[in-house]
């Protein structure tokens, strides 16, 4: 098991290298250098250059990449805008994401899963007639209008939370019910076919017929052997409230990791996107190992294989 | 030898003709599929006929004394902020944002298929394709269209180039899993010993045998397109002003909205009802399709 988590780990490298050097290339094709995309047109070309060199952009496109490379090791990135440093940007703003994106993604995970067990296990019912309307409906109305819906109703219409910014627990409550409502459709409905499919499985009638209560088949027989699917999609469903917060953050605007790429990349600010995308790649790798462990763990078949 | 041969090729045609007919009738069964049928023609209507509708000068006409003017019979949806009358915009928008989200699944769908089979026939293909694909599964989609559409800049076209980037791998792992399935079936290989060339294996053989889930997986990607589509113009990165496309029809109602909510109400329903038709008629097919899936 031990030998299987390193070697997940290390594999990381390389895709994130593959990562960095993707985006780096597509943001080359950006025209022009910082100092003509962000200094007056009028300012002279010695302080132009001064610019370059102070915020790191100079030579050819390998050495560009090289030194960045050097300077995320060495903690050292200059954005081009504000010309800070882009580590310490980043953990101010990082926080705010990381809170609203986990707050949401616990909240949607909780619900979208048991709803659609529920309405697996109570199959054609009320519940489940309600459940499957809602998830149709939610994953039909995009995000942003959603958004724009709850902040007519709730900020506007009864004045009762704050529209933008983040201070205080209710100015979380907006964003995190907006990014809740867009996960939770496909959450609930993919958890319901995965729990369904296993609960039409022969050995789901052979529980039954030696008599299991059925507590214990849904419980012991189905739940487990649906795990699996239902993990893979909560990954997605993380995957998905990341995208989302860009969106979130920018209606509602909260200072996080999605206005400040959204902001480099209408400002062609290349250190802060690649930054942001290693980031969001990273976290976005490690969820999916930890996805990949949690599978040896508890499954006989994957196990077998590893020899943990 | 001659009839008995006709005979079976009759059977055959028979035979689909039925397989055909029993599709309908299990989707004509499904009531919410018939309504998001019904209401997917009245929007493919719209986007064919809007010049019959409503004069296409409407779109751009401005009229800064009825700015942000509530619905009436003159404006049927109101006025926005330069005063331009929402309900044309409407129309003429179903064009551009629905065509974004069809066209591009059409695209993606096609260089998806291409690659898949590729893969299927070829394992040294198959394992650089399936490594680039998971290394660009890893770029976070929306950062990745972001990008893209920061370089090419926004337009129609660009929206559905970066579209069909973002979304061919998914595309192409989804459409390669069915088939392989496909491939291991005993017909194939007959076709395959037999001397069957590769091309006509893949299109004559293979590819009609998977076609049931990537119908219903192309119905369902038009949704989620149309979708990001609206979502990357109303960050304001997609098709740029004054293009009536719903997104960006809703980005220019950003500053309004708390006081006109019209400006972003009706585009966002618009949306809303357009993605709700796709996805009730993609949920119909499938069930049509695949009667043994558990609904």
């Amino acid at each position: 098991m031990g030998r299987y988590i390193v070697k997940r780990l290390l594999y990381m490298i390389p895709m994130l290298f593959c990562v960095v050097l993707l985006v780096f290339l597509i943001m080359s094709f950006t025209p022009g250098d910082p100092a003509t995309n962000i200094l007056p047109l009028t300012t002279p070309p010695e302080v132009k250059e001064a610019f370059n060199e102070s915020v790191g952009y100079t030579g050819s496109l390998v050495e560009r990449f090289f030194n960045y490379a050097k300077g995320l090791f060495t903690g050292n990135v200059i954005s081009y805008t504000s010309q800070e440093n882009i580590f310490s940007e980043i953990a101010i703003r990082f926080p705010l994401t990381l809170r609203v994106g986990l707050i949401s993604f616990c909240i949607a995970a909780v619900l979208g899963v048991a709803l659609g067990i529920l309405s697996a296990v109570k199959q054609y019912s009320f519940l489940d007639t309600t459940v499957t309307v809602f998830a149709v409906l939610f994953a039909s109305i995009p995000s942003f209008f959603v958004a724009m819906c709850l902040l007519l109703l709730f900020a506007v219409h009864w004045g009762l939370l704050p529209s933008f910014g983040i201070d205080g627990v209710e100015s979380y409550i907006l964003p995190v019910t907006t990014l809740v409502l867009s996960s939770i459709p496909v959450l609930s409905r993919m958890t319901r076919s995965a729990m369904l499919d296993a609960m039409n499985q022969d050995y789901i009638r052979t529980a039954r017929a030696k008599g299991c209560s059925e507590k214990r088949v849904i419980w012991k027989h189905a739940l487990k052997n649906a795990c699996l699917p239902i993990i893979t999609l909560l990954l997605t469903g993380f995957a998905g409230i990341l995208g989302g917060s860009v969106i979130v953050e920018s209606i509602f605007t909260i200072p996080g990791i999605g206005t400040y790429m959204l902001d480099a990349i209408n400002a062609k600010n290349v250190p802060v996107v690649m930054t942001c995308a290693l980031l969001l790649a990273f976290i976005f790798m490690v969820a999916m190992v930890l996805m990949d462990i949690f599978f040896a763990l508890i499954d006989p078949k994957l196990r077998a294989r590893y020899k943990v | 030898m001659r009839s008995s041969q006709k005979a079976y090729k009759e059977m055959i045609h028979h035979s689909r003709d039925s397989l055909i007919r029993d599709v309908v009738k299990r989707f004509a069964r499904n009531k919410a599929a018939v309504a998001g049928l019904v209401i997917l023609s009245v929007i493919l209507f719209v986007i064919l006929f809007a010049n019959f509708l409503v004069p296409e000068e409407m779109v751009t006409a401005y009229d800064t004394q009825a700015r942000l003017e509530g619905p009436s019979a003159e404006h049927w949806f109101g006025t926005d902020n330069v005063g331009r009358d929402i309900f044309a915009r409407v129309l003429y928008g179903a064009r551009i944002t629905v065509g974004i989200g069809v066209g591009a699944t059409l695209i993606s769908l096609l260089v998806g298929a291409v690659l898949a089979s590729v893969c299927a026939l070829s394992r040294k293909l198959d394992f650089v394709i399936m490594r680039i694909m998971d290394i660009s599964s890893c770029v976070p989609s929306i950062l990745l269209a972001l990008v893209l559409l920061a370089i090419l800049g926004g337009s129609v076209w660009n929206m559905m180039l970066t579209l069909m980037i973002v979304s061919v791998p998914g595309f192409t792992t989804r459409i390669r899993a069915v088939l392989l399935s496909v491939v291991e079936q005993d017909y194939v290989k007959a076709a395959r010993v037999s001397g069957t060339k590769t091309w006509a294996l893949v299109l004559r053989h293979i590819l009609p045998n998977a076609l049931d889930p990537i119908i219903v997986d192309a119905t369902m990607t038009i949704s989620s397109m149309l979708l990001s589509a609206a979502g990357l113009s109303f960050i304001g990165m997609g098709v740029s002003p004054p293009s009536p496309e719903w997104g960006a029809m809703l980005n220019y109602a950003q500053g309004y909205f708390r006081k006109d909510p019209h400006t972003a109400i009706f585009p966002g329903i618009a949306i809303a009802i357009t993605a709700l038709s796709v996805n009730l008629v993609g949920d119909g097919l499938r069930d049509a399709l695949d009667p043994k899936a558990i609904k």
